[in-house]
Parts: C-alpha cells; structure tokens; sequence
C-alpha cells in the first residue's frame, strides 16, 4: 500500500481522508485548483477551520491593540477561510493582504503568521515551489517591514528577529513541496494498484471462463440433444432440468465475469437523447419510402458502434457532417435515377465506427450502363451534383470514396474521419475493449 | 433430402466439433457439415479455397493462437462470399462488436442447439442474426476499403501481429504456432517493415488501429 506524508497520514488515521465519499482527497497535489468543492477535501477544511480557529480566539480573547487591528484581522481570517474554496487565488490574495497589513499596522498575535505559512506552504503544494517562492516575497518584505517598523509587536518580540522567520516561512515551503511530490507518486502508485487489480480481475474473469463457461454450453447442448433422442418422460425431464440448470448457472457466470472485468452497462442507456444513429435512420427511411413509391425496394442499414451522441468534432466538424449527409443523399438520389425497380433493387449499410464513418452501397448494374468501364464516366452520372464533386470535398476532409464494379454489381464506397488529423483523438495503442 | 447448405466449424474445443456436427446435422435436414476444425488459420484456408468453401462457417470467438475475430476479418476482407455465424460461450453481447465490425453476419451463444441452425439457416439464406451486423457482400467492400494492410500481410505474418498484438512472447507465440523463436521474429520484422513502423510497438499499435 501506499505511503501516505505528513498531514495526509494522520488525516488517514482519523479517517478523514480518502472515502468513499471522497475519493479525490489526495489530488490537489500540482494540479493548480482555482476552485474547488471543500466538501470533497475534508483533510484541507479540517487543516484551515483549525488554524482559522486559533486566529478567531487570538483576535477576540486576547488583547490586541485597537479596533482596526481587530477589523485587519477579521478581514484576514475572511480571506484565509476562502481557500477552501479558492486555493490558488485567496492564497495569493491573502499573501498581498498580509504584506500590506504588515507595513501599515502592527499585528499583535501569531495567528496571522500561522495562517500565513500554512497558506504559503498549501500554494507551494499545490501548484509549484516557483509560484510559492514569487508569494513569499511580498510575504518576507511585510515581516521585514513590520520588524522595523513595529518593533514590540509579540510574536517578532518572541520569535527574536524577521531572520528567524524567514527560515521557518522557507522552511514551510520545503514542506509543501515535498509533500507535493509525495502525494503525486502516492496518486501514481494508487492508479498503478488500481490497474493492476483491474489487470487481475480480467485476468480472473478470462480462467472462469476458459473453465467454466465452455463446458457448461457443451453440458447444456448435450442435454438437449438427450432430451431430443430420449423417449421415457421421466428421463426427458431429467435432463431438461439439467438444461435448465447449466443454463441458469451460464448466465449467472456471464454475470460474475462481467462484474470482474469491469465492462459498462448497456452503451445506448433507455432514454437517451437521440444520437446519430436515430438522426441517419430517420434520414434512411424518408429515402426508402421514396424509394418504395417509385417501385425501388431494398435494404438499408444504420450500424453505430460509436455510441456517442455527436461523433464528428473539431473545428469542421459541421462541415464533415453536412458532407456526410449531402454523400447520403446523393447517395439515393443516383439509386433513385439509375436502379431498376423491383427487390432487391440497392443494399446499403453506414456503419458508425469509433474514429469514421462508412458508407457502402451496392446495386445491380441495369444492362444499358454495363458497356461502360470508364471511372470517369461513373463519377459525372447525371443527377444529383455529381459524384466526382463528392469524392474532392471528401478527400479535402481526409477521407475516401471509392466507385466501381465487382461481379455486375455497383459499389461504392466513402470513409469520413470524425475529425482532421490536428484535432483526432488520441487512442491508447493496446487498449483492448 | 439434398443438404445443400454446407457448414464449416472452427473451434478450439475438442468436446464441441464433434457434438455441434451432430447436433446440427440431426435439427436440420438441409444441412451438412462438411468439415471441422480447432484451427483458424486451417478454416481460413478452407474458406478461400472453392472447393472445400462452406455456405456458412460457424467460428468459435475466444480461440487461442488465431483468434475468431481474426478468421472472420481475414475471410471477410478476401471474399464476400462465405456467410460467418460467429458463436461463444461468453455472453453474446462481449463480441457482438468486434464480431461485426470484422464482417460476421451474427452472433449466437454456444448452448443451444436449435438456435445456432436457425441462424445458420438465415445466414445461408443471405439475412443476417442479431442487430448490428450486414451481409456479406457489403461487409467485405468496407474491409476491403479500410487498410491496405490487410491486403498486404501473409497468413502467417497476420498470425505472430495478432498474437503480438495480445501480449504474447516470442516463445509463447513459437509454441503456439510450432515454429522457431527465429522464425517469429522474422514474421515480425517483415511486417514490421510492410506497415511502415520503426519498432515492434508501433507496429503492433497501427495493427491494432487498423483492426479497428
């Protein structure tokens, strides 16, 4: 298991740290947070009500000077609470704040400067020791102001000189920093021991089924086959229970493999928004009933293996899908010129794959058009605009269309890219779905 | 009764070839399984030769060494002639995918019977089984069209990218395909080389995209 530093260790002990609840604790570490839930960071809120706790009772209980320091303190404690909120901007604005308060009035407790070096020491944590560094500065330069300026205040008093505090501030900051780097190899190590528990629990799932799940098929069809075969009832019913049973116990082992190997629910979820695939099967059926009124009938298919609900992306990407829809539709529109009537007269599949779409149409040549083997006469059949003007705009998108003749049948073929080269997604090389 | 619908079976199983000839072979009457067997490169072979090519190949998916996924995207991207019933102990919905997008023309469990003719008989028939999937004569345009790496590859370099591309060692994918450790890296190499990749790891990642 993972070492856990610091704070965050004994945050673990009191089990306030990493919940179920809570399960983003650790992350902050260099990611920058300009804001943030406080309820998820329940170590953070924990750390700051403390310290905020101590100013309050110093700034109320304990004498300190007249009512504008009291107001300076109040109003630092304010802007202290915000960085459960706002990490990175309160702290750097409470850095100012201190500085200015520092050079214009004494402060008589110690709980600002506490308040300071933890806030300085969260910046540090997390974004960098480089912006840490940039807030102390103002920081020591308040401190140093004060020191000559204020010189009986208490805790410069106690503390002896501004030297001393610019250790312990400096000293702070090394803190952060390495608790910073701590916490990100810990979320390193955590995510490690999640993907090798996933890796294990496929790799679980993957021996059930190599030995359980073969069998159980082959114990459920031999029994049927019995069943068939058999003539005595008593016996038939045996080995229907025994279907019945290796069954029932088949689908309960597809369940525990499923759970092991951590696959999703369904990918098209009840109820979801209409995605691509509703948008193209509605497109598809207007054709097809223009097609069947004109006496043209055949097959049709919208397959999506994508699943998301607007495939294409980029900064073209209404440009691709108009494209797309406008190669549809010309698509039928030369189906509806130049097919014979009758079944079976076209077959067409656009299928919805994870980085492109295709489309694959098929026809039968009417017996006029079959003395030509001419691509380009193809390509500027009249009607529609013309596939040759498809086929520039679809290669200028980066993608593929193709026409031509294969055992007296037409086909033709187009690829889309989702989207250009510059904004494609990246895919994991050795993912495996 | 002429069985004029021919079936080929390729599974890993040794207890399924023999009881799936039998079971299918006593539901139908128009049936006929003219050859088995728990090799995918084999079945492969046997469905790109005229003479020993089935109306309908049923093709078991979680094989080792040659996978069905493979068979089937092998055959498909080849000819659209065959009708590829792919079958599985597993829950169907694991391979529905994979299964389509590499040209099969359905999917069925492994344990029933009557199910797995009745699909086989509409694939012969030139339908399909299960949402999802097209015929054969369009599936084989689209593979056809996606890459020319498949065009380009032997069976056997196809083979040591699919093992590659599953994690396997130069010994496991040796033993596996009884040839020399040698040997396998030759494969390698020289498909290394037709994809263009500068090393084994960006050869295997353009072969596993352009499975895709």
């Amino acid at each position: 298991m993972a070492q856990l530093a610091g704070l965050n260790r004994l945050a673990h002990i009191l089990r306030i740290d990493e919940t179920p609840e809570f399960p983003d604790n650790h992350h902050l570490a260099g990611t920058k947070p300009i804001v943030i839930n406080p309820l998820r960071h329940p170590t953070r809120l924990w750390q700051v009500g403390a310290l905020a706790m101590v100013q309050l009772i110093e700034t109320l209980v304990m004498p300190s000077g007249d009512t504008s320091n009291m107001i300076v303190a109040l109003i630092f404690l304010a802007l202290y609470l915000s960085i459960c909120v706002f990490p990175v901007p309160s702290s750097v604005i409470v850095a100012l704040y201190f500085s200015v308060a520092c050079c214009l009035t004494p402060l008589h407790g110690s709980g600002e400067l506490l308040c300071m070096a933890y806030t300085l020491g969260t910046l540090v944590y997390d974004t960098s020791m480089r912006l840490g560094l940039v807030a102390a500065v103002p920081v020591l330069v308040g401190i140093y102001v004060q020191a000559w300026r204020f010189p009986d205040t208490s805790w410069n008093l106690a503390l002896n000189s501004a030297p001393v505090l610019t250790f312990l501030l400096l000293l702070i900051l090394n803190f952060g920093q390495v608790n910073r780097n701590r916490s990100k190899l810990m979320e390193l190590r955590l995510r490690d021991e999640r993907a090798q528990d996933l890796m294990h629990r496929v790799k679980v799932a993957r021996m059930i089924h190599d030995s359980v799940t073969g069998d159980l098929a082959n114990i459920a069809r031999v029994s049927q086959r019995q069943m068939r075969q058999c003539g005595d009832p008593e016996q038939h019913e045996a080995w229907r229970q025994i279907n019945e049973q290796s069954v029932r116990v088949l689908d309960g082992v597809h369940a525990v493999i499923r759970q092991l190997s951590a696959e999703t629910a369904e990918k098209h979820p009840d109820g979801a928004h209409e995605g691509p695939q509703e948008r193209l099967n509605e497109r598809v059926r207007v054709w097809e009933r223009r097609l069947s009124e004109s006496g043209i009938y055949g097959d049709v298919r919208v397959i999506d293996h994508n699943g998301a609900p607007t495939p294409f992306s980029g900064k073209d990407a209404s440009v691709r899908q108009s494209c797309m829809l406008a190669m549809i539709d010309e698509t039928f529109t030369n189906i509806m010129r130049h097919s014979v009537r009758g079944e079976n007269a076209y077959n067409m599949v656009i299928t919805l794959g994870e980085r492109h779409l295709e489309l694959v149409e098929m026809n039968p040549i009417p017996d006029e058009r079959k003395t030509s083997d001419d691509i380009d006469d193809i390509l500027d059949l009249p009607g529609g605009n013309g596939l040759r003007l498809h086929r520039e705009e679809i290669e200028s998108l980066g993608g593929v269309m193709s026409v031509g003749e294969e055992d007296g049948t037409w086909v033709l073929y187009m690829r889309m890219p989702y989207a250009g080269p510059d904004n494609a997604e990246g895919r994991t090389p050795f993912r495996r779905r | 009764m002429n069985r004029e619908i021919t079936v080929g079976i390729v599974d890993n199983d040794r207890f399924v070839l023999p009881s799936l000839k039998a079971s299918i072979e006593e539901l139908s009457d128009d049936m006929q399984v003219i050859w088995t067997t728990s090799d995918g490169g084999q079945a492969v072979s046997n469905c790109l030769t005229a003479a020993t090519r089935p109306k309908v190949l049923l093709a078991d998916m979680s094989m080792e060494g040659v996978s069905g996924i493979s068979v089937c995207r092998r055959i498909r991207t080849r000819i659209g002639k065959v009708g590829i019933l792919a079958m599985t102990a597993y829950s169907i919905d694991r391979y529905a995918e994979k299964a389509s997008l590499a040209g099969a023309q359905g999917i069925v469990g492994k344990s029933d019977d009557q199910q797995i003719v009745t699909a086989i008989r509409t694939i012969a028939s030139g339908g399909t089984w299960g949402d999802g999937f097209e015929i054969a004569l369009t599936a084989h345009v689209r593979l056809k069209n996606q890459t020319s790496a498949n065009a380009v590859l032997t069976d056997r370099e196809f083979e040591v990218m699919d093992s590659f591309a599953a994690g396997m060692s130069i010994q496991a994918i040796a033993e596996t395909l009884n040839i020399t450790p040698e040997t396998v890296k030759k494969h390698g190499q020289r498909a290394m080389h037709k994809l263009g990749a500068n090393s084994r790891w960006q050869a295997v990642a353009m072969w596993l995209n352009s499975q895709a």
